[in-house]
């Protein structure tokens, strides 16, 4: 046994991927960034941009792989580089072949280097779709107009420090006159050189030179041409979207872009300061200057906790940062499928049923780190975790888990391995469902205002998504009965009134919860919209479901329906569950249609046809082992 | 007669009807969600949830008739309050279950209460307006307005009563109205002489619509064709009169004044963050600011008020405002209450019994 606990300690102080801190990267994901109307670090930042692109968050060079902060800081600084890496991931060939671009192999990404002898053709072809509706779009022209989207993103990302690019016209009477070669100078050499207002931090000594040249002799056809090279760099890559800057005054809330801020009419002084430093670290990564970043980095951190940020705000930050990091729900999938595999082998034989102990320590392992990833979500957020689709099917497959190992405990004795392996293959699947939404959008973004009440979501939410997770527990305990009863040899009449036991007991705590749910949902409604109930999708729903759990217990409980029924019955649950709680999405009527939509159906459809397998096999034992009695 | 009673009640109260019943509710609750996405919400709740009989699908030619909700909430409820007489035992154990149904039971009367007593409307404000009625969008009336010294009397026919050749029945006037026509649509009879001064392109047509003929001591003495919101004067025997096809109105006993509105973005998006509503209540003695946002909604003299949209005018924004009337408000409360009371009660009782059983199981196992 103690050999056993030291392995499951090796395996969890190996996968623990704290250890990766130890460079200055921390300090970059750490730097705070207003993006979609919250404040958030870099790295999350980093990783929407890059997972919005290439489906993943790293990405993919000779040398090895780059995190997604470091590709990101690689984008702002140097974006010659960041463009020939493989990143735009074009699934469709069709795609390809209208873009006449090279093809690689199925399911490949492209480099931008690639991609912009193709823009012409891209910008033909989305012309005409400006004027359609979303739902005329055809699958191509979806993902058009998505690749578009992503390349101008990109490009606009490329372009935040732009102005420290070198500036073109290499005029040897210029740079005779201003005593020093033009390669060194960059835009922003010229672009202030006019203003009155000192910002010694922006300007170097030739700029002064420069000045004076001018005020001397205004009107000079070189003057004239570094004019039209500023005017057209301004039109044309002044880049709004990387907002790394926040405002000085404070009535204002809009953080603003390097450019934005350099081009405002009045800069104060800690704004140029910010700047400066990020022109610093521009030129420090040119040169490749580790210690250097590092000081600089550590006097931004300083700087921005002493301009912009309070304490509590700054600590958030470094937080999601954190929780980025440890990337907890992908090891606690990793975890949930080993639980699987335990039991699975555990049935195999009798010398494997160590492995049944071994499935129990990973599950107090995985529930720990699930519990510490919602927690570190409530920390960030303030909120409970379950505002959107995706935090809901982590918090579901969270319960699950919870109440598989408390069934677990209660049944050790007689269904062994049983709730284990149901809450594990639960949360499993769930966190795979999840896991396509966390590369859509920010899965922690703000939330309009008609949801955004703490008290409601705390209350409403989390109760009918307990009764969701419940009823799915069931709905997989039940699967689970049905298996064995096909596969394993003929069940004895005790394990079948265990099953009921515990099937039904689940059921009747989902309906309680159930029940709730859809009632603090009512409340809520008629607090915010002056009606208990509307008949709105979302809420027939839930009323669906609690109409079949209490179709189920009436049945049970009058002896309409036995072991097979209630079995059969738990299954069906499963479907209703999945309808009211992602079905209803896709009718994309109704007040609850927000959350995310798009790619549901595809996996919608392969969980209804995985449970009409289960169902038809529930029928078939059904009327395979009681021939004689039949009643279900 | 008391046995035929118990009789009787046994069959009504049976469960295999309380089973059949929540079956063909689901099936309704699923058809009726799915017609949605055609239909409309509103027409769903029309066709479905509130008819005594569905007829599915609405709109195809060939329909099959299918219980509504109505006739399925009575049915249930009847079940319900027979098996109350004839199937539920009276010990403590069963104290969950009581309790659970007698919610049960509360709650779909609350229902039926809300139903048939509840106004509800949209108020529209713009900015620095003050208004004391409220209307329903869904619903239309048409108004008579005589008008006095003192006050004037406004006298409203309900959108039932306007119907083809109906003579609407009033006393004390000293003519009477006959509907000639009512049209849901009154682009149809934009033809008529009577519309003739609407301008098709400026008046939706798409509104209803209705011709109006004034009859006095016998003879018809004047018609006019009346369309959404454009009143027309007329005077007869000196006195002033107006009619007007309007809106269902319901009248607030005090006055609602929009003194501003806000509506604050979250940074950077077009996401909104909050709408505020700086509203002044006033009646003849009192008058009090409130604040009205999402989630918080302002509650005055049985009437609430909720930020349900907002517009924007010239001279800054207007709020709409949604407000409820709702005698029947706090039913769904206590009824929601007491069934979840009755489950957790049940539930445990049964747990209680559940571990009691586990634990001497394990002592015969034991012993």
């Amino acid at each position: 046994m103690v050999k056993v606990w030291w392995i499951i300690w090796g395996i969890a102080f190996f996968s623990c991927p704290i250890l990766v801190a130890q460079s200055i990267e921390p300090l970059w994901q750490e730097i705070p960034v207003q993006h979609q109307g919250r404040i958030k670090p870099l790295d999350s930042v980093a990783r929407l941009l890059l997972s919005q692109i290439s489906g993943k968050t790293t990405v993919q060079i000779e040398s090895g792989k780059l995190s997604a902060t470091a590709w990101f800081i690689q984008v702002l600084f140097q974006p010659t580089q960041a463009q020939g890496h493989h990143i735009f991931l074009i699934e469709n060939p069709e795609i390809l072949e209208h873009l006449q671009i090279p093809y690689h192999k199925i399911r490949d990404r492209y480099s931008y280097h690639e991609i912009r002898p193709a823009l012409p053709r891209l910008y033909q072809f989305v012309r005409p779709l400006r004027s359609k509706e979303q739902q005329e779009l055809n699958l191509i022209e979806k993902q058009m107009l998505t690749l578009l989207r992503n390349v101008t993103y990109f490009e606009e990302f490329c372009d935040t420090f732009s102005f420290l690019e070198p500036f073109p016209p290499q005029d040897a009477v210029l740079a005779q006159s201003l005593g020093m070669p033009m390669s060194l100078l960059d835009y922003l050499d010229f672009l202030r050189f006019k203003d009155q207002a000192e910002h010694p931090s922006l300007s170097r000594p030739a700029i002064q030179k420069l000045r004076m040249t001018w005020q001397s002799q205004p009107g000079s056809a070189w003057m004239d041409k570094i004019q039209a090279e500023v005017m057209h760099i301004m039109q044309h890559k002044l880049s709004k979207v990387c907002t790394l800057l926040p405002p000085m005054q404070s009535e204002l809330n809009h953080w603003r872009s390097p450019w934005q801020t350099l081009v405002a009419s009045v800069m104060r002084e800690e704004e140029s300061q910010g700047l400066n430093l990020w022109i610093q670290l521009h030129r420090a990564y040119q040169q490749q200057n580790l210690q250097n970043l590092q000081s600089l980095l550590l006097q931004y951190h300083a700087w921005i906790q002493q301009t912009a940020l309070d304490e509590k705000s700054y600590f958030k930050v470094s937080l999601e940062a954190h929780y980025n990091r440890l990337d907890l729900f992908f090891y606690t999938r990793i975890l949930y499928l080993l639980i699987v595999l335990c039991c699975a082998l555990s049935w195999l034989g009798h010398w494997l049923e160590k492995c049944y102990w071994l499935g129990i320590c990973f599950i107090l392992l995985a529930f720990f780190a699930h519990s510490y990833g919602l927690f570190l979500r409530m920390l960030i957020k303030g909120r409970p975790p379950i505002a959107n689709l995706y935090e809901t099917m982590v918090f579901v497959s969270w319960f699950s888990v919870g109440m598989g190992a408390i069934l677990e405990f209660a049944f050790r004795k007689r269904l062994k391995s049983i709730s284990l392996f149901a809450g594990a293959g639960m949360g499993l699947f769930l966190l795979f469902m999840a896991e396509k939404f966390a590369y859509e959008s920010d899965t922690m973004g703000v939330l309009v205002a008609v949801l955004d009440s703490n008290f409601w979501l705390a209350t409403h939410v989390t109760t009918i998504t307990i009764g969701y997770a419940a009823t799915l527990l069931a709905g997989m305990i039940g699967q689970i009965a049905i298996l064995l009863d096909c596969f394993a040899r003929k069940s004895s009449s005790n394990t079948h009134a265990d099953f009921i036991r515990m099937i039904y007991g689940t059921i009747s705590f989902a309906t309680i919860f159930t029940f709730l749910g859809t009632v603090l949902g009512g409340f809520w409604a008629d607090q915010s919209w002056g009606r208990f109930w509307g008949w709105d999708p979302k809420e027939n729903g839930a009323l669906v479901l609690l109409l079949w759990n209490a179709f189920l217990l009436h049945a049970k409980a009058s002896g309409y329906i036995r072991y097979y029924g209630l079995v059969i019955g738990s299954v069906m649950g499963n479907i209703m569950v999945a309808a009211a709680w992602w079905g209803v999405n896709l009718l994309s009527i109704g007040l609850h249609s927000y959350g995310f939509s798009s790619g549901i159906r595809d996996r919608l459809l392969f969980f209804f046809a995985l449970e009409c397998i289960f169902l038809s096999l529930g029928f078939w034992i059904w009327i395979k082992n009681n021939k004689r009695d039949r009643k279900i | 007669m008391k046995s035929f009673l118990k009789q009787w009640l046994k069959q009504l109260s049976a469960p295999s009807i309380t089973l059949w019943l929540l079956l063909l509710l689901i099936v309704l609750v699923v058809i009726g969600t799915l017609e949605q996405a055609q239909i409309g919400l509103y027409a769903a709740q029309q066709n479905y949830f509130h008819a005594w009989i569905a007829w599915f699908p609405s709109q195809s030619l060939v329909k099959i008739p299918f219980p509504g909700g109505a006739t399925l909430f009575l049915a249930l409820f009847l079940n319900l309050a027979a098996s109350f007489f004839s199937r539920f035992a009276w010990n403590w154990k069963q104290a969950g279950l009581w309790i659970c149904h007698i919610g049960i039971v509360l709650l779909v009367i609350g229902s039926a209460l809300t139903f048939y007593l509840a106004q509800e409307g949209v108020l529209k404000l713009g900015p620095n307006e003050a208004k004391s009625q409220f209307f329903n969008s869904r619903f239309y009336e048409l108004a008579l307005t005589q008008q006095g010294i003192e006050y004037d009397r406004m006298i409203a026919f309900p959108q039932s009563m306007l119907m083809d050749k109906a003579k609407l029945p009033q006393n004390d006037l000293p003519f009477t109205l006959e509907i000639v026509g009512y049209w849901p649509s009154w682009i149809q009879q934009h033809a008529h002489p009577d519309f003739a001064s609407y301008d098709p392109t400026k008046v939706h047509g798409d509104e209803p619509g209705c011709m109006v003929q004034i009859w006095a001591n016998g003879s018809a003495i004047a018609h006019y064709g009346l369309v959404l919101d454009i009143p027309i004067a007329f005077t007869y025997q000196g006195e002033q009169y107006q009619l007007i096809l309007q809106h269902k109105t319901y009248f607030i006993p005090f006055q609602v004044h929009l003194m501003a509105f806000e509506r604050e973005l979250y940074p950077g998006t077009d996401t909104p963050k909050a709408f505020t509503s700086k509203v002044m209540v006033q009646d003849t003695k009192t008058q009090r600011e409130a604040l009205i946002q999402m989630n918080r909604p302002l509650r005055y003299n049985g009437y609430t008020f909720y930020q349900s949209s907002f517009y924007e005018t010239e001279t800054g924004y207007g709020s709409v405002l949604a407000v409820v009337y709702n005698p029947a408000e706090e039913w769904p409360y206590f009824s929601c209450i007491l069934i979840f009371a009755g489950m957790v009660l049940h539930f445990c009782v049964k747990l209680v019994g559940f571990i009691h059983k586990e634990s001497r199981d394990k002592g015969e196992h034991h012993g």
